[in-house]
């Protein structure tokens, strides 16, 4: 009888690339035919790379990236991912970058690094190519939309080698358009899996700025403003490909949010003009609200410290009375709050990080059960109390990682979630004289980039991604 | 240089099974439509397939029968690329149906396809396979396909530590 052992390695192998990573992996554990045949295809080495990233599913589902032999890239990526592990000294990549634009948003996937340096255009540039750093510039077609314009501001995300291009323009009667491109990373032409290059957001009404939005797999989530004020904005769902809305997410964030989206669901942290924090999670499928979850009363006590914190006058903000606080109070003297939706698969983990403080929760969470509920199955402060933030705060989310940076300590800290640990330090990264050349930092690990491109004075992020981890100051 | 439709075309199997078969048909196969368009006179002999047998042969034609008139997927890589990105749950109705087979022949239409160069049933088959291993733990695969375990202990313990970060769920 015929087996399947017997077909050949590249027809096992066209079976394999259309299997989700978790498959991929039991297979590997099935025979040594199986696993060879794994072993020795570039393109299932990648897919279980970024599978165990955390942060995507089913590989198949990707765009491939085709600029770069795919064993090359899985090759750096492997190195850098070792190097990271062991926090091994930073290599250091000069991006070319010309002349003394500003880079108004930037973007890191898998290698590929976006960044917005004029309104117009946007470079990209591959940091896994075996050559150095090779970029190329896109002009950003924006005769989509009213022309007129007197001011115009841009956002960028990705996902893997999707990248959206938020503009949004404003002529001089006041109207806005915004529009959200849609670009293949790797090519920098419009992405052809989408149905129009572009998505239009009627609804989208003004506050002088782009709308904040965040792809995962095949949605945008998209904050737009609902009542021309400031802070009011109503997260819509849409999805790419087709250009069509999802779904329209309610009672919305007033003072920033983070999105993070799955198969199924989509969860959106909010934070609230009145000091609260909330992260309704929706159904795709319903578009109802199956979850929101709270932060625990606990935060409220730890903050009362920094009442007396000397930075609060410098700030000029003052927090309320304790007697006037009708909810848990959760601004910082900073004003925000930096909450982050972190993934490991089918589980989610909710961070808070408050600035002035040590604190950061974390829930865990798992998708929809077969009674259509979503099971919260634990609460968690930070295992240790690790941090000191007096002067600032930078942090990103990758996958199940999370990166936290504070400059007072000099350190950067990097965690990973997984369902068995919790949250476990894997990672902790010091750097120095941060202070001393404020626009030419920093860090490891491995190939950990450091970047000459200027941002605005008196904030620093950092991007973590599966290679690593950027910082740009 | 184009044959009429209707221009009839036989071939003949490893186990001396012949069938005759309209062009457009047999021209779902890459191999054969090369083939027949390096033949430039009309040929009686049928067209010997080493690699076929008559039962496959039968499915095959089946499957080109039902997709006759439809484009053939370019030569083009991003083509290719794209097809391999869809997602193993996109399986027609009909070709569902149609590859509802025993494994043993489920296996050998995918060899035919491969060497009678099908795009489209090659994809099926793969796809097929692929949902069929879906979900399954490493024991259940080998039940399945009648694998056995050639790892030994040592072996076994340490792809399965590798696997530990992602399997845990």
């Amino acid at each position: 009888m015929l087996s399947i052992l017997e077909l050949p390695s590249d027809i096992l192998s066209q079976v394999f690339v259309k299997l989700d990573g978790c498959s991929l992996l039991q297979c590997r554990q099935v025979c040594h035919v199986f696993a060879d045949t794994i072993s020795e295809d570039g393109t299932l080495q990648y897919y279980i790379a970024l599978y165990t990233s955390g942060l995507v599913d089913d590989p198949s589902s990707l765009a491939s990236i085709p600029t770069i032999e795919r064993r090359q890239r899985l090759q750096k990526l492997l190195d850098a991912r070792s190097a990271w592990a062991d926090s091994g000294p930073a290599s250091v990549i000069e991006l070319p970058h010309s002349g003394p634009t500003r880079t108004l948003y930037w973007e890191y996937s898998s290698g590929l690094l976006a960044t917005l340096p004029t309104v117009r255009s946007f470079r990209h540039t591959d940091l896994l190519s075996p050559t150095p750093a090779p970029s190329t510039e896109v002009d950003i077609p924006l005769d989509g939309i009213d022309t007129g314009t007197f001011f115009t501001e841009h956002r960028i995300d990705r996902y893997q080698d999707l990248l959206i291009v938020g503009v949004l323009k404003t002529n001089s009667f006041m109207n806005e358009d915004a529009a959200l491109y849609i670009f293949s990373l790797s090519t920098g032409k419009p992405h052809p899996d989408a149905a129009k290059p572009f998505i239009e957001l009627e609804e989208y009404g003004g506050n002088f700025a782009c709308p904040h939005f965040e792809i995962y797999g095949d949605l945008i989530l998209s904050s737009e403003n609902i009542d021309g004020t400031c802070w009011g904005s109503a997260p819509i769902v849409y999805n790419w490909k087709t250009g069509e809305v999802v779904t329209h997410i309610e009672n919305g964030p007033d003072l920033g949010l983070t999105f993070l989206g799955s198969d199924h669901l989509i969860g959106c942290a909010c934070n609230h003009a009145d000091s609260t924090i909330e992260l309704p999670i929706y159904s795709l499928k319903t578009s109802k609200c199956v979850l929101t979850l709270q932060l625990p009363q606990m935060v409220d006590d730890a903050l009362s410290d920094l009442e007396s914190d000397p930075l609060l006058d410098h700030r000029r903000i003052s927090l309320p009375p304790p007697s006037q606080r009708q909810k848990p109070f959760y601004t910082s003297p900073h004003g925000t709050i930096i909450s982050l939706i972190i993934r490991h698969k089918q589980t989610w983990g909710f961070a808070c990080v408050f600035p002035q403080s040590d604190i950061l929760q974390l829930v865990k969470t798992h998708e929809l059960n077969s009674n259509g509920e979503v099971p919260v199955l634990e609460w968690g402060s930070w295992p240790q109390s690790l941090f000191t933030f007096p002067y600032g705060v930078a942090s990103s989310c990758y996958g199940s990682r999370l990166a936290i940076a504070t400059l007072k300590a000099n350190t950067i800290q990097v965690f990973d979630f997984h369902p068995r640990w919790f949250a476990r330090a894997m990672t902790t990264v010091q750097y120095d004289e941060i202070f001393k050349e404020p626009f030419k930092t920093v860090l490891p690990p491995q190939p950990s980039q450091e970047m000459s491109l200027p941002m605005t004075p008196d904030y620093g992020s950092i991007i973590l991604d599966e290679g690593g981890l950027i910082m740009v100051s | 240089m184009a044959a009429p439709a209707t221009q009839q075309i036989k071939i003949r199997c490893n186990d001396e099974k012949e069938f005759t078969v309209d062009r457009d048909v047999l021209e779902r196969s890459v191999l054969i439509k090369n083939m027949l368009e390096d033949v430039t006179e009309q040929q009686d002999a049928p067209i010997p397939l080493p690699n076929v047998s008559g039962p496959v042969m039968a499915k095959v034609l089946e499957y080109c029968t039902h997709h006759r008139g439809e484009p053939l997927p370019s030569a083009d890589t991003e083509q290719s690329q794209d097809e391999t990105r869809k997602r193993t749950t996109d399986i027609s109705e009909w070709d569902q149906k149609f590859i509802t087979v025993d494994q043993e022949m489920l296996f050998e239409i995918i060899l035919a396809a491969n060497y009678l160069d099908i795009k489209s049933l090659l994809d099926v088959g793969c796809k097929t396979v692929a949902n069929m291993i879906k979900g399954k733990t490493p024991e259940e695969i080998r039940k399945l396909f009648n694998i056995v375990n050639d790892f030994t202990p040592e072996e076994e313990a340490q792809i399965k530590k590798e696997n530990e970060w992602a399997e845990d769920r």
